[in-house]
């Protein structure tokens, strides 16, 4: 039944969409079976693949006319205003410098390209060697033979020259433009620890990294994703420490991709991830060059997304979404404190609403006495059960939160002010929330905060409602099934090969000391084995500072 | 509908329609905090309850005012054949469901404590929403007084009875059902009754006071302890440490000594078939005033002051344990102390008997006081 009605439909795609090719893949997926195309149909509503059009005329040589050159070009760029033909004459020779406003560096251009160019030199032989070697002074300069090639680079940012007489053109390498420099991230900022963060270009990220990792075995591999966009992706890695079947696999699910445009490194992330219905992040990003830098050493991946300040690290444990770069910057007492006070606060977030409603309406004799009386005492004019009064607070708390993030600064202090009085004093006044439910909310939230990486903490939020749930309905009983589905997929949950859960699920002592806890640096002599096979010592053992180690 | 279309219905349904079991919202909830069990003649019994009223305990707006001058808290009493009863009796008058998990204090009336109060643990023990860590108390007179009486430091009557016992006896019910439960040993209830404030004149207040033991025959109430047998028991069952004592020296004058630590250690001789028990102390005190103006540093004097002390206390051992033994108990664990090192010779020879045997057997007390910390003998008023 089901069969045929899918049968119908995909006629009517063809017919739409004209590409045979089309329904040869549905016929593929339709002898994989029925419940599978359901799921798959459920999921992501049925789309046409589209082939994009590529007009396959550049292909064509350069040709020796500049003139008929630059004809097939401009007919490519018709209504782009922003390309830029600059017609001159080198001698008796006319020529073009094509180029879009705004991506170029127009002093580079004009005192290295255009002035060399416009000099009044005697030229003997004019070809493209000659002034490849003797006129232009633009260190990175490579020639191009054809159109499509003209046209991929004038994209590119690159100022593409074509002289009269010359089949091929040459591609002055002068990017320029305005960019952000440099600055602090503002979604990771740290008492302690490097000031700069990721800026939007790619390039300046590559070098960020490269400026702390002064190594020939920090390797690099580019790629273009997106079929409009071709967006750079930078895939970076250290050979001898991240293991080759990694690399490969992620080149593998990269080279998949096919999409028009990729505007964050957020696409990759989903493209890419191994389980992508798990609410749980499978890949860490940061703005942070150190953060980076860290995880490269302990032999994991990091990609690069040109135009988006947050790269990508993978694989990734649930435990790296709990550390934050500062807890190693910092002496590691504190660091020993702050871990086991996240771990707490995790717990707190997800659970604790779900806890106070199970408490409060299942288990009356689990609360201490007096903190019974005073309960009783503040819900003793409430008209909501616990749970309605939880949800009411927590979507109060989560929508003043959403109001807050995304207004103008001007306006986010009256969200403030309506939330704290409105919300927070007013409703317990009014009799329509008690004071323990605000409390037990405040400090949900701020618990939530404490989460360093803001994916997971997203996750924990969504999670907090289907704990209240279960609590709502089942007491202690329903948040034990809720914890135990929760570790369960923790634990089945896999990031590019590696145990999302590890090293607690499957279990590895030695590799605790970068987990709840933070060891000194002295004893932190290994690297975690969750990537890394070989080259697993980090620094020599015996480090930790002591008279007896100076006598040596 | 599709697969999942009807996941999502039966979730829905499951969540909407089954509702949430056995919720209880606090606010149907009447916690009772203390019940007293009184007995009312041939199998009748008054089970009376105590009930904090959340809206007089001081909710966010000051005690709701409905209820301006009254306790915050509600007393009512249930009649019935057993406790369970009289608590269904008492239900009937309660828009709230009673419930027991949070009782503190179980009060029994004297007379109830009289006929057993067995059959009562028994049905506390069954009863699932009881706690082992309850105190278990014996009233001075009927219990339901001691429930209505208005202590004036705690909002609570049960709460003020709380923690007295917890500085004092400290025995709850589990206890006194293991003491119930071990051959050759009779359990002690701390023993609760209202007085008056001592002041004088038309300023009298009712409060509550614990300053007595029940000794118990197995279940039944023996005699109430006075205040020098009370000390005994005290210093019997390792209550005594951080209490204080007045040891008279000479007409006038007294020491005050706290007790920093003791050890108690019953050993027994077996002679003519009956067992001859020495009960060793070893006391540690710390002299808190030294109205005497003794010379401790002198050996001499020290001898005098540490025997006084040392008679002072065996005088309140013996005194009890020479009550207790000729009505036949042993609230010491007497017998139990010869169950432990000589099984053969307790089942043998004493078990069966051990009640009518008690009065005849010797029981020494050795007492060991040293003073180990004195206060600063240097600062007077007046130089002599």
């Amino acid at each position: 039944m089901l069969f045929n009605k899918s049968s119908i439909k995909l006629n009517t795609l063809h017919i739409k969409g004209g590409i045979g090719d089309i329904k040869k893949k549905w016929n593929c997926q339709f002898t994989k079976g029925d419940g599978k195309l359901l799921r798959r149909r459920l999921i992501k509503p049925k789309k046409i693949k589209e082939s994009i059009e590529i007009d396959n005329k550049t292909g064509e040589p350069i040709s020796a006319d500049v003139e008929e050159n630059i004809d097939i070009i401009k007919s490519l760029f018709e209504s782009c205003a922003d390309v830029k033909f600059r017609s001159f004459k080198v001698q008796e020779y006319s020529a073009y410098l094509i180029y879009i406003d705004g991506l170029i560096d127009n002093m580079s251009i004009q005192f290295s390209a255009l002035h060399e160019l416009l000099s009044k030199t005697r030229i003997e032989h004019l070809n493209a060697d000659f002034i490849q070697e003797k006129m232009v002074s633009i260190n990175d300069v490579v020639e191009a033979d054809k159109l499509d090639e003209i046209v991929k680079q004038v994209l590119d940012g690159n100022t593409v020259l074509m002289v009269d007489g010359i089949d091929k053109a040459l591609v002055l390498n002068a990017k320029g433009g305005e960019r952000r420099s440099v600055s602090e991230p503002e979604t990771e900022t740290a008492v302690r620890g490097p000031r700069e963060g990721f800026t939007e270009s790619i390039a300046v990220n590559i070098a960020l990294i490269r400026q702390k990792i002064k190594s020939s075995h920090l390797k690099l591999i580019t790629k273009e994703i997106g079929t409009e966009t071709r967006t750079i992706i930078g895939l970076m890695f250290i050979d001898h420490l991240a293991s080759p079947d990694l690399v490969e696999e992620v080149e593998k699910r990269l080279e998949r991709i096919e999409i028009d445009g990729i505007l964050e490194s957020g696409y990759i992330e989903e493209l890419i991830e191994d389980e992508p219905r798990s609410l749980f992040p499978q890949i860490q990003n940061t703005e942070r060059p150190d953060t980076v830098v860290g995880n490269l050493l302990e032999g994991r991946v990091a990609l690069l997304v040109n135009g988006s300040p947050f790269t990508l690290i993978l694989p990734a444990t649930f435990w790296q979404f709990l550390q934050a770069n500062e807890d190693y910057y910092h002496r590691y007492h504190i660091s020993l404190f702050i871990r086991l006070l996240r771990i707490l606060m995790i717990f707190l977030a997800l659970m604790l609403p779900a806890i106070y409603i199970a408490v409060t309406t299942y288990h009356q004799e689990m609360i201490p006495t007096n903190l019974l009386y005073s309960i009783a005492a503040s819900r003793e004019s409430i008209p909501f059960p616990a749970f309605v009064e939880a949800m009411i607070m927590e979507i109060a708390f989560e929508s003043l939160r959403e109001a807050g993030l995304r207004l103008p600064k001007v306006i986010g202090q009256a969200v403030s002010i309506l939330g704290a009085l409105v919300i927070g004093q007013a409703a317990v006044e009014a009799g329509i929330v008690s004071a323990p439910m605000v409390i037990i909310v405040s400090l949900t939230g701020i618990a939530s905060f404490t989460i360093p990486k803001f994916n997971l903490a997203i996750t924990i939020r969504i999670l907090r409602f289907p704990m209240m749930l279960l609590a709502g309905l089942f007491g202690l009983f329903g948040i034990t099934l809720g914890s135990i589905l929760i570790v369960t997929h923790l634990c089945k949950l896999r990031s590019f090969g590696v145990p999302y859960f590890s090293p607690i699920g499957p279990f590895k002592w030695k590799e605790l000391k970068d987990v709840f806890i933070r060891a000194p640096w002295w004893a932190m002599d290994k690297r975690p084995t969750q990537t890394i096979s070989e080259n697993v010592q980090r620094q020599t053992e015996h480090m930790r500072p002591s008279p007896l180690n100076d006598k040596q | 509908m599709n697969k999942i279309g009807k996941l999502l219905a039966c979730i829905l349904c499951v969540t909407t329609l089954a509702g949430c079991w056995d919720r209880t919202e606090i606010n149907d909830l009447a916690f009772v905090i203390a019940t007293g069990l009184d007995k009312e003649g041939e199998n009748r019994f008054r089970a009376s309850v105590q009930v904090p009223l959340p809206s007089a305990m001081g909710g966010p707006n000051g005690g709701g005012g409905g209820t301006s001058g009254s306790e915050p808290y509600y007393v009512d009493s249930g009649f019935g054949r057993n406790v369970r009863e009289a608590d269904d009796d008492l239900q009937k008058r309660m828009s709230r469901q009673l419930l027991f998990s949070h009782r503190r204090i179980f009060i029994f009336g004297e007379e109830m404590a009289a006929s057993g109060i067995e059959q009562t643990l028994n049905s506390i023990l069954e009863h699932p929403e009881s706690r082992l860590s309850t105190y278990l108390l014996i009233a001075k007179g009927d219990a339901l007084d001691i429930l209505t009486a208005t202590p004036h430091f705690e909002e609570l009557p049960s709460e003020a009875v709380r923690e007295m016992v917890k500085t004092t006896l400290n025995i709850d019910t589990r206890n006194i059902i293991n003491d119930l439960s071990l051959p050759g040993k009779d359990p002690v209830i701390p023993v609760v009754e209202t007085v008056k404030t001592k002041n004088k004149g038309n300023d009298e207040r009712e409060e509550i006071q614990i300053n007595s033991t029940a000794i118990m025959k197995d279940d039944k109430l023996v005699f109430f302890t006075n205040e020098e047998e009370t000390n005994g028991i005290y210093w019997l069952l390792q209550k005594m440490k951080r209490k204080k004592e007045t040891i008279a020296v000479d007409k006038n004058s007294e020491l005050n000594i706290e007790i920093l630590d003791y050890k108690i250690t019953p050993t027994y001789k077996e002679a003519h078939g009956l067992p001859e028990f020495t009960v060793k102390l070893h006391v540690e005190g710390i002299l808190l005033q030294n109205e005497a103006r003794l010379d401790l540093e002198d050996l001499e004097i020290y001898k005098m002051a540490t025997n006084k002390f040392e008679s002072h206390i065996k005088n309140e051992i013996e005194v009890i344990i020479s009550h207790a033994k000729s009505e036949g108990v042993d609230p010491y664990g007497l017998g139990y102390s010869v169950y432990k090192k000589s099984n053969r010779f307790w089942e043998k020879q004493l078990s069966t008997q051990w009640r009518e045997l008690l009065p005849n057997i010797k029981v020494n007390v050795d007492v060991e006081a040293d003073i180990v910390r004195i206060n600063n003998k240097g600062i007077k008023v007046r130089e002599v």
